[in-house]
């Protein structure tokens, strides 16, 4: 329990750093710009451990966001949005942790106990709401086909890109 | 109350959701300025509208209570009209002036008995010698001269017309010509024409002067309107004028007048006695 709690905080400054040092890094062209505004924040949200109740892993989906907004000067989206997905994905992943393994080093690797289809579906959906909310608020519907759209899809299909990436490094495969 | 405890306790994650959603968007309102101006924005705009809604439903129920203070405004408006004044029996105005001294006095009065038909006409006002008025006063009104003041009693006066034959003379200015001469009389006919004796055939009157009250007279102040020039006629063996003049005032309608009293008459009679004597 312990240690998952700090194996969770590891991966959130991972993501904070890998967030800070390299993705805001990454400018294509001053004139598009906006179209790419990954937030690596969902990976942590999507990778919190399905067996805590649906409770903590609101309060810890929170916290984490007004995490991330202290760090990115976005105050209060973060967290909000973070609340959102971290209060709907338990209704999703709740069914998991019935028929899966209960034993507590096969939750880390959750995902790949899963079909591919499903994890891809999984992953896309919440990264394409979390993207699709962050970028909504803090434009709120400002041209919405010509910059808010073209955004969401180009950073969540990059999210998705890296968090794939970064799963592959992170979880080993169970070998079962 | 413990079954609602436990329905709570049920709900807890989504009450935690719920709370949490909204500090976040407390949170992104108080420190973002794109979002919070949006929120406000907004939210102004929907209670302007609550608020305009509210007062147009509730303007109806304080129609009676309007309707009411409009009656009591109108009552007091009324009471100001000035239909409802007469001039008061006795009082008398006056003009204090530092520079100029006053010389003349008026006192209102109102008109109880009038004629027109007669060869000499008169007129009885409802104020007497307790108001002040003293035989030999001249009488006007707002439109022009009116007559002079004959018998006073206590409380009312007899004046004689302009429109006497024989009691009534009045030497008169032309206005535009500015030069007093000749004599107005009547000649018991037309009371709206006087007859203007006296003005030789080579003066430059004409048609449309305007004669008003002479500068000389005692009785009345200057530039007093008497009437309007309205036909001028010349006959050789007559060395005048025979002129008509239109009069200013309609004797038969006048209500309200005022009587002259001249401060300085006592005075300058005192001064022409003076020189008579001495004579």
């Amino acid at each position: 329990m312990f240690l998952n709690i700090i194996k969770q905080i590891g991966i959130f400054i991972m993501i904070v750093i890998i967030q800070l040092f390299l993705l805001n890094n990454i400018v294509i062209g001053s004139r598009f710009a906006y179209l790419f505004q990954p937030q690596l924040i969902v990976m942590y949200l999507l990778f919190m451990p399905i067996g805590i109740s649906q409770i903590k892993m609101t309060i810890s989906a929170f916290i984490a966001g007004i995490m991330f907004d202290l760090f990115f000067n976005s105050w209060g989206i973060h967290a909000f949005v973070a609340t959102f997905i971290g209060f709907t994905r338990y209704y999703v992943t709740a069914g998991i942790e019935n028929t899966i393994s209960a034993r507590d080093e096969d939750r880390q690797v959750w995902t790949s106990k899963k079909s591919q289809s499903w994890k891809w579906t999984y992953f896309l959906s919440f990264i394409f709401i979390y993207h699709f909310l962050f970028i909504m608020i803090e434009t709120l519907g400002r041209n919405f086909f010509t910059a808010v759209l073209p955004s969401v899809l180009i950073s969540s299909l990059s999210v998705f890109v890296i968090i794939l990436i970064l799963e592959n490094l992170l979880f080993r495969p169970s070998k079962n | 109350m413990n079954s609602i405890l436990k329905y709570l306790q049920l709900k807890l994650h989504v009450l935690l959701f719920v709370f949490l959603e909204i500090l976040s968007i407390i949170i992104i309102v108080r420190n973002n300025v794109y979002q919070s101006s949006y929120y406000f924005n907004n939210t102004r705009q929907i209670s302007a509208h609550l608020h305009e809604l509210n007062s147009r439903i509730f303007d109806y129920f304080s129609l009676y209570k309007k309707n009411e203070d409009l009656v009591s405004e109108n009552l007091s408006l009324r009471k100001h009209l000035k239909s409802n004044y007469v001039i008061e029996s006795k009082t008398i105005f006056e003009i204090n002036d530092t520079v100029y001294k006053q010389r003349y006095k008026y006192i209102p009065a109102q008109i109880i008995t009038n004629s027109t038909n007669r060869n000499n006409n008169y007129i009885t006002l409802n104020k007497g010698r307790a108001s002040g008025i003293e035989p030999g006063l001249g009488v006007f009104c707002p439109e022009g001269v009116v007559g002079i003041v004959e018998r006073v009693s206590e409380n009312y006066s007899i004046v004689v017309s302009l429109l006497s034959t024989s009691k009534f003379k009045l030497v008169p200015k032309i206005s535009e010509l500015s030069y007093t001469k000749g004599s107005l009389e009547w000649n018991g006919k037309d009371p709206n024409y006087l007859d203007f004796k006296g003005i030789n055939k080579y003066e430059l009157i004409k048609e449309g002067h305007h004669i008003v009250t002479s500068p000389y007279t005692k009785i009345f102040p200057e530039n007093i309107p008497i009437g309007v020039v309205s036909s001028l006629s010349k006959n050789d063996a007559d060395p005048f004028y025979k002129i008509k003049v239109k009069s200013d005032v309609n004797f038969g309608e006048i209500q309200v007048v005022y009587v002259v009293f001249d401060l300085f008459k006592k005075e300058i009679e005192q001064l022409e006695n003076e020189i008579i004597i001495k004579k």
